[in-house]
């Protein structure tokens, strides 16, 4: 059966000119520097900049114009410069987040950033409560996407919506 | 670039409400069509889009034919997310490029 396919979390590393402290505060703090908005944002052409707020609880969040934010998540671990956490939810409903965590470790007078996107799995164990959810997010994507369908929204939502549908029969199986 | 299609099917609001409908239980088309309130012809026409780009399959069930998601166009969904941080770690570590010495 091919729903036996491993859910397995993504990983990413890349090493940078920089020292731990700098790549942390760069990543973080100055993410609105470089984060590729145009193509990877909920607002897209509209998108100004985004934010992350450098504390436990702190918000993910994309400033829109017109006024408008779109949260993309909450930091849950802030450890500079070895560590930053957060939950994923681009424009999605915080109850079907996954989960991001970046590390930063020195190597020689770079640093190496590796990324990892999981919580796959977990999508499917809280069914009920993210099927109450779910009818506010898709209202709200629907508004903002009736005709654009932005695909950094698309496929974040697409992915969890399915991954969600094999964990719960994997979960019914077992 | 098999996500290409996978999302090309579901930028249209309709497909997506569909997938998303899939992902509770296997449907069969009748029941897609009262849900959807659209013609029949015209659910079939977007499960066939789906099922090309993978997203979605059918078996058959006794004498219905019944619609679930296909593992196969998630793994290229995946892919995209994969490419999606390639490219977005790929415009952070460009950015230390920049700084000045």
């Amino acid at each position: 059966m091919t729903d036996a396919r491993p859910i397995a979390p993504l990983r990413k590393v890349v090493t940078v000119k920089a020292t731990p402290d700098r790549a942390f505060r760069r990543f973080t703090e100055e993410i609105g520097r470089w984060w590729p908005l145009a193509s990877h944002s909920v607002g897209e052409a509209d998108a100004e900049t985004v934010v992350m707020e450098g504390r436990v609880g702190g918000r993910i969040v994309e400033r829109i114009r017109g006024g408008r934010e779109a949260v993309w998540g909450t930091v849950t671990a802030w450890d500079p410069p070895r560590r930053v956490a957060f939950t994923w939810h681009p424009g999605d409903d915080p109850a079907r987040a996954q989960d991001i965590e970046v590390s930063f470790t020195p190597d020689g007078d770079r640093t190496r950033v590796a990324l990892e996107h999981r919580g796959f799995e977990r999508l499917g164990k809280a069914g009920p409560r993210m099927r109450r959810a779910y009818p506010i997010g898709w209202a709200y994507v629907l508004a903002l996407y009736a005709e654009r369908g932005g695909l950094f929204v698309i496929a974040v939502r697409a992915l969890t919506a399915a991954l969600m549908a094999i964990a719960r029969r994997r979960r019914r199986a077992a | 670039m098999a996500y290409g299609h996978c999302l090309a099917a579901l930028a249209d609001p309709t497909r997506r409400r569909l997938f998303d409908r899939l992902r509770r239980r296997p449907h069969s088309v009748g029941e897609l069509t009262r849900y959807l309130r659209v013609s029949q012809p015209a659910v079939s026409q977007h499960l066939n889009v789906l099922r090309q780009a993978r997203l979605v399959r059918s078996r058959a069930e006794g004498t219905r034919r019944l619609y679930q998601p296909d593992p196969a166009g998630i793994a290229a969904l995946r892919g995209y997310l994969d490419r999606m941080w390639t490219d977005v770690l790929a415009a952070y570590a460009g950015s230390f490029e920049d700084d000045r010495p």
